[in-house]
């Protein structure tokens, strides 16, 4: 007769499978979406998905932890290298000053991506300071912002060809948002550009994306200071909120003009049987602000805490 | 730590049993039992001693969540279209206008495509209590969430512009209509066709995988090209459905339906590749010689 011993460990399965588990249509743009193997573990999520699948097998998150080969961090520095030159020459001539050129040969070790956010935020503090008014930045920066965030489409490739450990989803997921912000809100409807919430959430993301390509550049050359990590895990507590006030007063400021001009909207009857309304649309897109922000912050208090403080979370266990 | 004494030939479903009589809220259909914490679930109907166990065996418990029976899920998610589809049909008040409550279309297609809709989810509600024969009971609770928004949502949304008072048949008028009518149906007996002949493979109340071949039903030599047959009649059906309508919804819902069964179809192809050694090797997973 055999004994059998069980042990009830292993812990509960249900975990908050949350946002990782189903990816929303619009997610506000996290400031430290998780790429880089270095330090961000990777979000478990249990693979039960006996539901609309007929095979529902268990599956355990791969948490593999890839190790950039030669070609891909040539191409990655390249890439860098390459956008550094290129905006240097178009940009620089704006940052005349003597100490402006020290801060930027200070930082030249970082990442063109930063470099690029970085003379971002110089080109808009020295319009501040010119003007003493943000009315009119937005269409001075707008170039340059409407270039590189576009060029962010790269990354989601960067995910596709595997260089980057993060998911292709929650990339696309984060950079189909911010191309929403920069393309069909600020663009597209002209009257909001000079409102102050543009200013909001440009600041946001700028400051977000120079820690952020700080912390990868130097992830990438195995060097990375503590307070750069520090940086990454901490701003965001108060960039995100600030973020996405800066969002959702910008598209409530733009549904006036919308409603008004009736754009990107196609009424009934027409051939082919549909409509769609982009003040409607809109107004969804805000309301998805709300159960989704929650769930993405406290997925990075979350990650904050494995991260910085070593914290193991411990699931429900029996 | 629970002890349990057991005979060797005991199956994984007696020790469920046994767990639950002492932890009544763990029902068998919602644990899941493993040798090591982060290996594969043990089945139902492995047994004891041909595990690799010693005289005492430790097993790992995992609690799988609240769960529902496959028939409990796949019949609410197909009466909530049929019947939702019907309210848009019979133009039911606070829908349309309310000159237009309960009022008919005059269009012939708009008729049609509401019988081929609702005949496609009896069908399904039908195999369902009928045909089908599941492998696993239960999943987990959450997906009837999930998986009705997803019908419900999209008939829903088909249905409101089918049934609009501004709805403008095709562009190419009866002829079109009548193709994609013809291909509705052949689809529709194509996927029934399949479903008798899996089922057929599986005798009652086992759990036994087999290779589907064609039978002697001219709708199951598809089999000979792909190894998901009932996938890409149904496919075929709300592409037809879609041309019927000319409703950009309904092709949009085909598009959706079509990146799901694919990556389900190539998970079905790939498990059976690798269960079967003499598997077919012409067939692809879901549209032939291509995907």
């Amino acid at each position: 007769m055999g004994r059998l011993t069980e042990a009830a460990a292993a812990g509960s399965g249900s975990r908050a499978a949350g946002w990782a588990g189903s990816p929303p249509t619009l997610l506000p743009l996290s400031p430290t979406s998780p790429r880089c193997a270095a330090t961000m573990a990777s979000s478990d999520e249990d693979g039960t998905n006996g539901g609309a699948s007929e095979a529902g097998e268990d599956r355990e998150a791969p948490g593999e932890r890839r190790r950039l080969g030669v070609l891909a961090t040539a191409w990655l520095t390249f890439y860098d290298i390459a956008m550094t030159a290129g905006w240097s020459l178009a940009l620089l001539p704006r940052l005349a000053s003597n100490s402006w050129a020290q801060v930027t040969s200070c930082i030249s070790l970082m990442s063109s991506w930063d470099y690029r956010w970085l003379v971002l935020a110089i080109a808009m503090v020295r319009f501040y300071m010119e003007k003493g008014t943000h009315r009119g930045l937005y269409k001075s920066i707008q170039k340059t912002l409407k270039f590189f965030q576009t060029f962010a489409l790269l990354e989601i490739v960067h995910c596709l060809i595997g260089i980057v450990p993060t998911s292709v989803i929650v990339t696309g997921v984060q950079v189909s948002s911010r191309i929403f912000m920069v393309w069909l809100i600020t663009h597209s409807i002209k009257p909001i550009q000079n409102e102050e919430s543009v200013v909001l959430f440009l600041v946001a993301w700028t400051v977000t994306e120079i820690t952020r390509y700080s912390f990868y550049t130097f992830s990438l050359l195995d060097h990375l200071p503590y307070f750069i990590k520090w940086a990454r895990y901490n701003f965001f507590i108060i960039l995100y909120p600030v973020g996405v006030a800066g969002e959702l007063l910008t598209i409530y400021a733009a549904l006036p003009h919308v409603k008004k001009t009736g754009m990107f909207s196609i009424r009934l009857p027409n051939k082919y049987n549909v409509s769609f309304d982009y003040y409607y649309f809109l107004l969804i897109t805000m309301a998805s602000y709300i159960p989704l922000f929650p769930q993405l912050y406290f997925h990075m208090l979350r990650q904050r805490r494995k991260v910085l403080h070593g914290e193991v979370i411990v699931e429900k266990d029996d | 730590m629970k002890h349990y004494e057991v005979e060797p030939h005991a199956t994984i479903a007696e020790i469920k049993n046994l767990f639950t009589k002492t932890h009544p809220q763990w029902y068998p259909a919602r644990q899941s039992l493993r040798l090591d914490p982060k290996g594969k679930s043990l089945k139902d109907e492995d047994v004891l001693q041909k595990l690799p166990v010693g005289t005492t065996a430790t097993l790992y418990f995992r609690d799988l969540g609240a769960q529902i029976s496959w028939v409990t899920v796949f019949l609410t998610e197909y009466a909530g279209p049929l019947f939702i589809y019907l309210l848009f049909y019979f133009r039911v008040p606070f829908i349309y206008g309310h000159k237009y409550d309960f009022t008919s279309s005059r269009h012939t297609v708009v008729h049609l495509a509401c019988i081929c809709h609702s005949f496609h989810y009896i069908k399904r509600l039908l195999e369902t209590l009928f045909v089908h024969r599941f492998s696993h009971g239960t999943m987990p609770l959450r997906n009837i969430f999930k998986n009705c928004t997803y019908y419900w949502g999209f008939a829903a949304w088909m249905a409101y512009y089918i049934n609009h008072p501004l709805y403008t048949p095709p562009t190419y008028g009866a002829q079109q209509v009548k193709l994609a009518l013809a291909i509705f149906v052949i689809c529709q007996l194509g996927n029934f066709s399949i479903h008798m002949a899996l089922r057929d493979l599986r005798p009652a109340g086992s759990k036994t995988r087999k290779i589907p071949y064609p039978t002697k039903n001219p709708f199951t030599w598809l089999f000979l090209l792909v190894s998901c047959p009932n996938y890409t009649y149904e496919v075929g059906s709300w592409i037809g459905f879609a041309i019927m309508t000319q409703c950009l919804p309904v092709a949009l819902f085909s598009l959706v339906g079509f990146t799901q069964m694919t990556i389900w179809a190539k998970g079905k192809h790939r498990s059976y590749l690798k269960e079967f050694r003499d598997y077919p090797p012409l067939r692809m997973p879901i549209i032939p010689f291509l995907l």
